[in-house]
């Protein structure tokens, strides 16, 4: 008791000192270990604790170890007082991982804390509790999260969701769904507050899950304005990528314009330069239907915003890898994955609610918005961004360094954007050199032939800045310049000229080195502006190698050197100067630096090897003499250089005689001369685009700046990679919350069908103008898939995709051996692998040998069923009926040309009577219109076919002239059925005769097949549980006959497993347009046993590209009646149903389909 | 874009670490302080350094103020612009409640600093940055004794600039228009660029949840209903607005309406780039007579009108760097 009563008279003694040092901790900053802290802890009084702790902060901010304090700071969690309790949070955040067991006596405290009737309290005890990062503890802040997230008060909720993303940094698998769950809550809630911390853990915990955006996006977009201002930020990303994946890019944003034709928009003004077909860079193919865009005043520029565009998207490797293709693929591929913005509502949406963020105060979230409205708006409002972006400038010279760092990409994307604001960019004293080099960068790219005397006028006066760093900068953009804009590469190259005479001038005084790295940075810009035009500028060359003595700077002589080489045969007046220079440059070689050395060198041997006639003696001599100077330099790399151009020249060099010779005959070329002219005649090469630094990120994002990919950064999401109903049914499902909810949902539905047929008409309109069908179902698919199955984007092998396991005659061929390639080799694996481990050592020999043969007679059986695979025709038209016509039609497993969800039906028709038959053709009943309106009720209710309202019914076939009798003509023709169990009404018409036929529908055709490897399968399958798998069994019969007859015939090596395997996939095979994933053969002993064979079916519906997957499992020996039961997983639960049923109807049917 | 900032620091002059506030854990302090001296050894001067330094897998952000640096460190890809510009905000944060920014007043309040650190960032995401609203629940003074603390309306609250239940007897607004010009000259002497820079300054003592509007003589508003502009009106469209300001009513109908904060704050700041006359004109002519002497003749004239009086004109004199230069090789001989 006594010691305690001494430490507190003390401390009160203390305590009366400080009275005058009211306000200030600096005494316990400066020196906390004035009074022992432990007895000042255990102290009764909140004012001593306060200041103890506040001790053992200074301590921690000076890095010492107070952890040993551990014990009786925990203790104080339980203090009544506000000041206490946060300063003991504040300690224990910083130990805890350290103590982790100390650490856990304080949950009890917390939990007692987040019943605490003041908000305050609960937010803090959760913010400190989901702060202490142990993982024993985190199932309970679990529960502690889940329960605030429902808090009243905002402040909790708000610290709930400001909680999760540090409980799913600890890497909680287990949790993962119960953590995205309460994302999911707190994106619901009303509450601007929570929104914003709502929105940073979603980004940082499930950015992909954008079904959590998908049910709120209307709303979030309404009340993203009023979300603080952090929150926005991170909000406006969500909702962009959101849209991206869902909709893909705008059609009419600046995005398209670089891939898409469009020659004709002269609404923009700015000088458009046709863009020529650059043989080097391998665009040749896109440049072809490439917009001319007018914009684009060059070709480099054109491209560069193409590059941004696709960095943006799918980042740097993806695009470079899609430029080996030389099809017109990739271009369709942009098509369908573009959105009209105007009849989007989404997008409209989006930019409605991002456009009055261009006025907001915080500098971050203009940029934010700018970023979306720089890919998303439609190009003639991109301007809008433009002043928003340059009032940011004004603000902090950091934020000013970050924002041109943006500007630069945009203004070099599209240099109209900023052209007319050039003079915001000029350079003030007080920018930071840093700053200064991104303006100039930013200037020379969007200089026009209007502005570029003001800012060459500014540029001179950069040229004195006392940087010289900077005006070498300088320097180099004003060469810049003179490339983009070839009218003023004269005005240039008279300054630049008059800026070598003064440099010399001047050169003595001040810093040399600065003033040598102008001069060089100055011969530079002048070499690559007469690289553009040499012919033009002739005289500036002569002018320079005139003066080629009062440069003294070693690089840039060894320029103007160059230049002697390589225009030595330019024009009249440089050749005949050629002799008296060569002849100096010889006279001055010894005195020479060492790259000037090499560089005469060069260009001596450059001018000999075009020399003609007289001069080329005095050439040689020349050579000789330096030659014979440089074996005896100093340095070896003369030396060698010499040596080496000696050894190729020996002939041409050694006799006079030899002269002849070489004029003589240009066939007769000795080989080593043909090797010097080509070393060293590589001139005249047209200019290469300059190597352009590839690296774009997203605007705002670190690594724009930063010019790498940073941890954590992605490119936009694919897009259109979003399933379209992917959280429509979620929607439904959930849609019984709240009232306001409900409403918001519905208005969204609403708005969906018109968003989806637009997106679906112009899958259409790329699908016509799409020769290749092909290709173009690979395209659309793989864009589509991504979205479903993440890793299945791989597939762009057209010859994988087409193989719907060849039940297509004409595909035979590819078709028999892709699916053949994949089922072997999944047999192989999986077989062998699973035999293995199940099996060891007793059936090793036989089981080895059995799974060989499993591959081989695997490979055989399902090239049969490519064969076999018949389909099953149904009369149309009886010759009863029809007057001797014959009409009968079966369906075709070919994706149609034409769109997507029309169902292919060949149609043969066949004359029975005696007499020919003419003007035979099926169409539309469009008389029926009554009739269909019964149709279309139940399209309203059927959501799967209701967005093909406006599609035509039927591609109406070409017309038959005449049928001779007995003839049988095929024509193919493709209809969209109403729906996947009413029958088409068609019109038959034949001789003028009207007949009234019925065409049903075969539900199997209603899904094209989608491939998908067995990974993929699982996958999709165990997220498609639920109320979306629908189980039936039934009993299979076919195989039975098939075995008998096999007996007969003595096939051993058929193994009866696999006769059964091959008679339910060709039964599948026929019925429907599937796609066969794999094959599981049971592991048992019994041979004669087929319980645990398993078919995988993959394919997804025709109208909207939902994934529905078929698995078939088999119980039952060989030879009798098999059970089968099969499992449909389809998220369009009425389809999938309808589609099991005819699956088990046709399964248990009893063959005699097959032959 | 989901990237947050790791750990929050404040170093002084010299780079060393006077308070830090770790986030996430994953940079400490001993490797952020390497870096930063490092940084500043390599760098001769750090007013003209790039504000964003990638480093060994950590990207370092940081902004000077006073002599004192504040700086933020991530792993991850964030938001570069946001991060620094939350820098920014904290510095006002702590001129609110220090007055000063500087390493004296991080000593003697590092337990304020530290209740700060903890409420405005949390796990990196930035949270409150309003001085006046965090003053509210993080108090200064040491000795207070209130029996019950809540989080403040305005937390809690849409309206998270302003508290409720505020009162006042007279109720007060009072509106400044504080502008300044900025032009460039070229060497010249042509002005290249002019524009003004404005900023509404309110300041507003009013009871309870006040909802303001404010009529500009906007031009697209006066020609929305249909009144020729009279006299002169005025192109808004340069403009930003404080937080308060509702953007969407603005965007739809031109209105600027808000419910203001309690205080002084700024209502909008705005650009127009007009063609100004600069107030005073100043020439200056620089005669070198020798080595050592210079006449500099600086002519000052003032284009104002001529009832108007101006105060306190100061004029900055550089010493060139020639000046400099030619002066240390006087002292040489």
């Amino acid at each position: 008791m006594f010691p305690q009563f001494g430490a507190t008279a003390e401390t009160l003694s203390k305590a009366s000192t400080m009275v005058f040092r009211i306000g200030t901790d600096a005494h316990l900053y400066d020196d906390p270990e004035d009074v022992n802290i432990a007895p000042l802890l255990d102290s009764k009084f909140d004012s001593e604790k306060c200041e103890a702790l506040k001790r053992l902060l200074a301590l921690i901010a000076q890095g010492f170890d107070v952890s040993n304090f551990f014990p009786q700071v925990v203790k104080n969690v339980a203090s009544q007082s506000l000041d206490v309790k946060k300063l003991v949070y504040l300690y224990l955040l910083h130990y805890a991982e350290k103590r982790p067991n100390e650490a856990l006596l304080s949950i009890n405290y917390f939990q007692k804390d987040l019943g605490d009737p003041n908000s305050l309290v609960r937010g803090w005890a959760l913010r400190t509790m989901a702060g202490i990062r142990l993982h024993v503890i985190a199932p309970l802040v679990l529960v502690a999260v889940g329960k605030c997230a429902r808090d009243p008060s905002v402040y909790v909720r708000k610290s709930a969701a400001n909680a999760l993303p540090k409980l799913y940094d600890l890497r909680l698998e287990e949790h993962t769904s119960a953590i995205e769950e309460i994302v999911g809550i707190l994106l619901n809630d009303h509450s601007p507050g929570v929104l914003g911390a709502a929105a940073a853990s979603f980004a940082s915990i499930c950015p992909n899950n954008f079904s959590l955006i998908g049910r709120n996006y209307q709303r979030l977009c309404e009340i993203l304005p009023d979300v603080e201002e952090w929150g926005q930020i991170v909000l406006i990303g969500i909702l962009f990528r959101f849209v991206i994946a869902r909709h893909g890019l705008v059609k009419e944003s600046l995005m398209f314009s670089l891939h898409c034709t469009e020659s004709s928009n002269s609404e923009n003004d700015g000088s458009a330069t046709k863009i020529s077909v650059n043989e080097d860079t391998g665009y040749v193919s896109e440049d072809n239907d490439f917009g001319l865009d007018a914009e684009m005043s060059g070709n480099n520029v054109s491209e560069f915003a193409k590059m941004v565009c696709r960095c943006y998207i799918e980042g740097l490797d993806e695009y470079l890898s899609r430029l080996s293709y030389t099809n017109r693929g990739p271009s369709e591929l942009n098509v369908s994955q573009f959105t009209s913005g105007k009849s989007n509502n989404d997008v409209k949406i989006l930019l409605q609610c991002t456009s009055p963020l261009l006025w907001s105060n915080n500098s971050a979230v203009v940029l934010a918005a700018a970023g979306v409205h720089w890919i998303m708006a439609p190009r003639e409002d991109v301007k809008r961004i433009v002043k928003p972006l340059l009032f940011v400038l004004r603000s902090s010279s950091s934020s000013k360094y970050v924002v041109l760092c943006n500007i630069q990409v945009f203004a070099k994307a599209m240099p109209s954007l900023f052209a007319p604001h050039f003079e915001d960019f000029f350079i003030c004293s007080s920018d930071s050199y840093q700053i200064k080099a991104l303006k100039l960068e930013i200037l020379s790219s969007i200089a026009t032939d209007s502005s570029i005397s003001f800012i060459f006028k500014e540029f001179q006066d950069y040229i004195r800045d006392p940087d010289r760093r900077f005006a070498a900068d300088t320097v180099a953009a004003i060469g810049l310049c003179a490339q983009r804009l070839p009218k003023m590469a004269n005005t240039c190259l008279e300054g630049l000229l008059a800026l070598t005479r003064q440099e010399f001038v001047s050169g003595d005084s001040g810093s040399v080195e600065g003033e040598a790295d102008i001069l060089i940075q100055v011969i530079m810009s002048i070499k690559s502006i007469i690289k553009q035009d040499p012919s033009s500028h002739e005289k500036v060359i002569i002018q320079l190698i005139r003066r080629l003595d009062s440069f003294k700077v070693p690089a840039a002589r060894a320029m103007i050197i160059w230049m002697v080489g390589e225009y030595s045969s330019l024009g009249d007046t440089i050749p005949r100067m050629l002799t008296t220079v060569l002849k100096y440059l010889a006279s001055h070689f010894p005195s020479e630096a060492l790259e000037t050395k090499l560089q005469t060198l060069n260009s001596i041997v450059k001018v000999l090897l075009c020399a003609e006639g007289e001069d080329l003696w005095s050439f040689k001599r020349v050579l000789s003499y330096v030659l014979e100077l440089a074996e005896c330099d100093l340095n070896y790399d003369v030396r060698d250089r010499a040596r080496f151009i000696k050894k190729i020249l020996s002939c041409s060099l050694g006799s006079q005689g030899l002269e002849e010779e070489i004029n003589h005959l240009p066939q007769n070329k000795e080989p080593s001369r043909v090797i010097a002219e080509h070393i060293f005649g590589g001139q005249m090469k047209p200019v290469s685009p300059e190597p352009m630094n590839l690296r774009f990120y997203l605007p705002g994002s670190l690594s724009q700046i930063v010019l790498h990919a940073a941890p954590g950064y992605e490119p936009l999401p694919k897009p259109r990679s979003l399933l379209l109903d992917d959280f429509d049914l979620s929607n439904v499902d959930k849609g019984s919350n709240t009232l306001e909810r409900a409403r918001n949902s519905e208005s969204y539905d609403t708005d969906d069908p018109e968003s989806v047929s637009g997106s679906l008409d112009q899958e259409t309109a790329s699908d016509y103008s799409s020769e290749h069908s092909i290709t173009h179902s690979s395209v659309s698919g793989g864009s589509d898939e991504t979205g479903s199955v993440n890793e299945g984007d791989d597939n762009d092998d057209p010859l994988i995709q087409i193989s719907d396991v060849g039940n297509a005659c004409e595909n035979e061929k590819g078709v028999s051996q892709s699916g053949s390639a994949d089922l072997g080799e999944l047999i192989s694996k999986r077989g062998l692998e699973s035999w293995l481990n199940d099996q060891p050592g007793l059936y090793n020999m036989s089981t080895s040998e059995q799974s060989q043969v499993c591959g081989s007679t695997a490979r055989i059986s399902i090239r049969d069923i490519g064969h076999r695979v018949k389909m099953k025709s149904y009369t149309l038209l009886d010759p009863a009926n029809g007057n001797g016509l014959k009409v009968d039609y079966s369906f075709s497993s070919e994706v149609s040309t034409v769109a997507l969800h029309l169902v292919g039906v060949e149609v043969f028709f066949k004359n029975c009577s005696l007499e020919p038959m003419s003007d035979i053709i099926l169409e539309d009943e469009d008389s029926s219109k009554g009739s269909n309106s019964a149709d279309q009720t139940l399209v309203a209710t059927d959501s799967f076919l209701a967005s093909h309202n406006d599609a035509p019914i039927m591609v109406s076939m070409e017309e038959i002239t005449s049928l001779e009798p007995g003839q049988i003509i095929k024509r193919i023709i493709q209809a969209r059925f109403h729906h996947h169990l009413l029958p088409l009404k068609l019109a038959l018409f034949c001789n003028g005769k009207k007949l009234p036929v019925k065409l049903r529908p075969d539900i199997g055709y209603f899904v094209r097949p989608l491939t998908m490897d067995i990974q993929a399968f699982t996958d999709k399958e165990s997220r498609l549980r639920g109320m979306f798998e629908y189980v039936r069994s039934c009993t299979f019969t076919d195989h039975v006959e098939e075995l008998n007859k096999g007996k007969g015939e003595n096939l051993a090596t058929k193994d009866n497993i696999l006769v059964i395997c091959e008679c339910l996939a060709l039964k599948m095979l026929c019925n429907a347009n599937l796609f066969l994933v794999s094959v599981d053969m049971p592991v048992a002993a019994n041979l004669d046993d087929a319980s645990g064979l398993r078919l995988r079916f993959s394919s997804e519906i025709l109208s909207n590209s939902i994934p529905c997957l078929i698995t078939i499992t088999v119980e039952g020996k060989c030879h009798d009646p098999l059970e089968v039961s099969i499992k449909v997983n389809c998220e369009e639960t009425v389809f999938g149903l309808n589609l099991l049923n005819r699956v088990v109807n046709f399964l248990a049917e009893s063959s005699g389909v097959l032959a | 874009m989901a990237g947050a900032a790791s750990a929050l620091f404040l170093l002084d002059i010299k780079g060393h670490v006077l308070i830090w506030r770790d986030y996430r854990g994953d940079v400490t302090a001993a490797q952020a302080e390497r870096f930063f001296i490092k940084h500043l050894e390599k760098e001769g001067d750090p007013q003209s350094q790039d504000p964003v330094v990638y480093d060994n897998g950590i990207t370092y952000m940081f902004i000077q103020h006073n002599n004192v640096y504040l700086m933020t460190a991530s792993r991850q890809n964030c938001n570069a612009t946001s991060l620094l510009l939350f820098l920014h905000r904290l510095v006002d944060v702590f001129k609110h409640y220090f007055e000063v920014l500087e390493e004296e007043s991080l000593r003697d309040n590092f337990v304020v600093v530290y209740e700060l650190l903890d409420e405005v960032m949390d796990f990196g995401f930035p949270q409150y940055t309003e001085g006046k609203i965090l003053s509210e629940f993080i108090k200064t003074d040491a000795y207070r004794m209130e029996v019950t603390q809540r989080p403040p309306m305005a937390v809690t609250n849409a309206v998270s600039w302003r508290s409720e239940g505020i009162r006042y007897k007279k109720n007060e607004v009072f509106l400044d228009v504080v502008e300044s010009v900025n032009i460039l000259v070229n060497s010249n002497g042509q002005i290249i660029r002019s524009d003004v820079v404005g900023a509404l300054k309110m300041r507003t003592y009013l009871t309870g949840m006040p909802e303001c509007k404010l009529g500009l003589n906007d031009r697209i508003l006066l020609e929305a209903q249909g009144r020729a502009a009279k006299g002169k009106a005025i192109d808004l469209d340069d403009i930003k607005f404080h937080q308060c300001v509702r953007l969407a009513r603005f965007e739809n109908d031109r209105t600027i309406s808000f419910i203001p904060p309690d205080g002084a704050f700024d209502l909008m700041t705005y650009r127009l780039s007009t063609q100004v006359k600069p107030l005073i004109w100043v020439e200056a002519q620089v005669e070198k007579h020798s080595r050592s002497r210079i006449e500099i003749m600086v002519k000052a004239r003032s284009q104002f009108k001529e009832r108007r009086v101006v105060y306190s004109v100061l004029f900055v004199s550089n010493p060139l760097q020639k000046v400099d230069s030619e002066v240390g090789s006087l002292f040489a001989l």
